[in-house]
């Protein structure tokens, strides 16, 4: 993960000097790759292995040059992604985007097993009922206001059309369940970049974490509710339910499962006297493996590793142990993860939608402020303290996006339309969440030291 | 998916085999062995489990796995003794018996002898450079005189490496300057790595944090692999050259170093797993490993005392880290050349036959005398 000491917060001349270098490598790695492209013939395709070395060099250069101006570097590694993949200049291709999958899927269990880590369950105890307060209104009030923004921008704003207001409703109902998502993977690396610890921090990442466990399940009933009038043919199947609860328990289970056998391995190390070094090599092919599992049986990952990692921190002392571990292997996969995720952002739906998506971004961080603050004000907490907090919630990535492809690959025509209109808002959140959140952070900083 | 999932269970279960085998297992020669072995059950030859698809999804990590192993032992002949006069004698030496015997190929070839040619029937055409270069590469390797050790089976590699790039493009323009400049991609390549390594080193403020100083050279790796790839250059050279360039030129090795070299073999059981998903096994180039293997025992026990008198030194025939050389170079050329595969399998079936006869025999043989010594 990114850490505090990474910050670059020196003199000017330091931030000059460093700013220089950075920049004489972004030009040295943009003018080779033209060069090699030269010398090699148009003709001939680059093997993965040098895009996603490039895209990560690219990234973790560009997140410097924009921490120097106070940015978050994931911002940095998000331009990177956006600048060099399909939608501009081409260099990764949307093959390219499939084949580094299995990093991204070593990314989000290292991601959900940090998360899990992070969060103590006697600090959380102490703030469940602000928790509670905060998921529930957070989810109840984007979920209604969103769909009343999607309604009225579709039947009064006319940004977009449909062929009845049922369906508008439809898309409206599904477009507000997606809408309830977060991003684990860019609060985690905020709170890692501006060093922010304590309660504040565990109660964003668990609301966080929480919300996108529970957004999974209410997305899977919408979209059960929704397919019969959307899909000709299709029918309501409450069987469906039945095995999303199966499949819970199962990923609950396994999670189980994970975090004891990380707490077996951290005591073996210790009673064996194995190299601690061997850690890292254990926790790449265990996180790999039990993501393939989880791609193979169904489990949800994020609920897989969240509970493993939560196991872990809380039932043993070796949490500080696998957070550093993690920390060892995760700087690289997060450039990778989040380079990959703006090269995945659709920039031409956006030129196409950026008015509608432009208004629904918008409503939606609204609604978190509002719905935030609601849930802070019924919790009876101390409001100062969290008035910057709904910026933490404003990020979407991952999990969004793949309900995204969900609608697309479910709905037909009608889904993929919804799931361009999805990426597009996603785009505007992603580009600015991280760095509201950062601003926050370093204001509530400010003010309480 | 779950067949990646296997490849890891496969790949622990080696490296806990290795671990905790006792003196046997622990020979990387039976590590090695164990590891193919298992790879070959895996496969579509075997219970069927690792499937082509699955090579096809974790082609990067094999790709960049290369490039990864030939780093450490590049940072491995750094860390080896210094030149002696041993070892230049044995560099000239191997090189002019080099020379020769691809002279001696090339005017077989020429003559068009063909009952000699025939000898080599499970290989097609120029393979035979490639093969010829490559047995010279272990068998210098295998001779392990006080002080030649890797330095003299790296100046080999790089020579087999020259004449592949030269076999895989065009065999009649080998002194032009294409193939010059295909000979000198290598060493740019893993050039412009180093470059790239310490420009961004000189961009960091901290500069002694290790895992950023680690991910730089991760990130440098995947590059010069995908650029190696792009020039038809073996990753495994680029690789290597990478790695003694890190080690003579970039001020932060020192933090890395260990970490880099300690990976040595998990890549390396991880690619030979890999390798023997990939074989197909045929009978013909086994065969003809195994009798060169033997013929070169005969000669080694037959010419041992002048070569011992030549030289002023102790020589023995000790196999152990000789094996992964030659099999895995031309493996590597197997990974990168989808297009020649059979030919290369073939390559690969020889050396691997050739390399474990003469591993499993020196360390027979070290065995014999420690116990002879012992009685």
């Amino acid at each position: 993960m990114i850490n505090s000491e990474q910050i670059v917060s020196n003199s000017p001349g330091d931030n000059i000097r460093s700013l220089g270098w950075l920049i004489a490598s972004l030009l040295l790695s943009i003018g080779s790759l033209i060069f090699i492209r030269k010398l090699g013939g148009q003709g001939e395709n680059f093997h993965i292995a040098f895009s996603l070395g490039f895209m990560t060099l690219v990234g973790f250069i560009l997140g410097k040059i924009v921490a120097i101006f106070s940015f978050p570097q994931l911002t940095g590694y998000l331009f990177a992604g956006m600048l060099l993949g399909p939608s501009f200049l081409a260099v990764i291709t949307p093959a390219e985007l499939v084949a580094v999958a299995p990093i991204n899927e070593l990314a989000v269990a290292l991601i959900a097993l940090q998360a899990g880590c992070e969060i103590s369950l006697p600090m959380l105890k102490e703030g469940t009922k602000s928790l509670l307060w905060v998921i529930f209104w957070q989810a109840l009030i984007i979920f209604l206001g969103m769909t009343f923004s999607y309604w009225l921008a579709i039947e009064i704003l006319h940004l977009a059309s449909h062929e009845s207001v049922a369906l508008t409703l439809c898309a409206g109902v599904l477009f507000a369940s997606i809408s309830i998502s977060k991003a684990p993977a860019d609060t985690l690396a905020i709170l890692g970049e501006t060093g922010l610890k304590g309660m504040l921090a565990t109660h964003i990442l668990s609301v966080v974490v929480v919300i996108d466990i529970l957004v999974i399940v209410v997305f899977q009933i919408v979209l059960l509710f929704v397919k019969p009038f959307v899909v000709p043919g299709a029918y309501f199947d409450a069987h469906k339910l039945v095995l999303l609860s199966e499949e819970l328990l199962a990923s609950t289970m396994a999670g189980v499962f994970v975090g004891l056998v990380t707490i077996l391995w951290f005591k073996y190390v210790d009673i064996f006297k194995v190299s601690k070094k061997r850690n890292v090599l254990f926790l790449l092919i265990s996180t790999f493996a039990t993501a393939s599992m989880c791609h193979y049986l169904h489990y949800d990952s994020l609920i897989v590793f969240v509970t493993g990692g939560l196991l872990v921190s809380n039932m043993s002392k070796h949490g500080h142990e696998l957070v550093h571990t993690v920390e060892t292997v995760s700087l690289g996969v997060m450039i990778i993860f989040f380079a990959t995720a703006g090269a995945n952002l659709d920039f031409a739906s956006l030129k196409i939608m950026w008015p509608i998506a432009l208004v629904l971004a918008f409503s939606r961080i609204f609604f978190t402020y509002v719905g935030t603050i609601l849930g802070h004000k019924m919790a009876k907490d101390d409001m100062p303290r969290f008035k910057y907090s709904f910026s933490a919630y404003i990020s979407q990535a991952g999990v969004t996006l793949v309900l995204a492809q969900q609608v697309a690959n479910g709905l037909g025509g009608f889904g993929q339309a919804l799931a361009s209109l999805a990426t597009s808002v996603v785009a505007i959140n992603e580009m600015i969440g991280p760095v509201c959140f950062k601003l926050a952070i370093k204001r509530e900083q400010k003010l309480f030291p | 998916m779950h067949s990646i999932l296997l490849l890891l269970i496969a790949f622990s279960l080696v490296g806990l085999l290795s671990r905790f085998g006792g003196q046997v297992f622990a020979q990387r020669v039976f590590t090695g062995l164990i590891a193919v072995a298992v790879g070959f059950v895996l496969s579509k030859h075997g219970l069927g489990i690792i499937r082509l698809n699955t090579l096809d999804r974790i082609d990067l990590f094999t790709q960049v796995s290369l490039t990864l192993l030939g780093l450490t032992w590049g940072l491995l002949s750094l860390y080896r003794r210094k030149i002696t006069r041993n070892l230049v004698l044995s560099v000239i030496s191997g090189s002019i018996l080099y020379g020769l015997i691809l002279v001696i190929l090339f005017l077989i070839r020429q003559m068009k002898i063909y009952w000699l040619v025939d000898q080599y029937w499970f290989l097609d055409d120029i393979y035979i450079y490639l093969v010829a270069s490559l047995v010279l590469a272990q068998i210098f390797f295998c001779f392990h005189f006080s002080v030649v050790e890797r330095n003299i089976a790296i100046i080999l590699m790089f020579a087999n490496i020259c004449s592949h790039i030269i076999i895989t493009n065009n065999t009649s323009e080998i002194l032009s300057l294409n193939s010059l400049l295909l000979v000198l991609a290598g060493p740019l390549i893993a050039g412009f790595g180093l470059l790239i390594s310490n420009i961004i080193y000189f961009s960091q403020k901290n500069k002694k944090d290790k895992h950023l100083t680690l991910l730089i050279v991760l990130i440098v790796v995947s590059l010069i692999t995908g650029a190696a790839l792009y020039f038809n250059v073996p990753q495994i050279l680029v690789g290597f050259i990478f790695g003694w360039l890190l080690a003579k030129f970039y001020p932060a090795i020192s933090l890395i170093k260990k970490e880099l070299i300690m990976s040595e073999l998990s890549l390396r059981i991880v690619f030979l797993i890999l390798l023997g998903a990939q074989l197909k096994w045929t009978f013909d180039p086994i065969f003809w490993g195994l009798v060169l293997g033997l013929a070169l025992l005969l000669l080694f026990i037959i010419s041992r005392r002048w070569i011992n008198q030549f030289y002023g030194g102790h020589m023995s025939i000790r196999g152990s880290g000789g094996y992964e050389i030659g099999v895995l170079f031309a493996a590597s050329i197997m990974f990168a050349s989808q297009n020649q595969a059979t030919q290369l399998n073939n390559v690969v079936l020889f050396m691997l036959a050739f390399s474990l006869f003469i591993d499993v025999t020196s360390m027979l043989w070290f065995y014999y005398s420690k116990a002879r010594l012992s009685v």
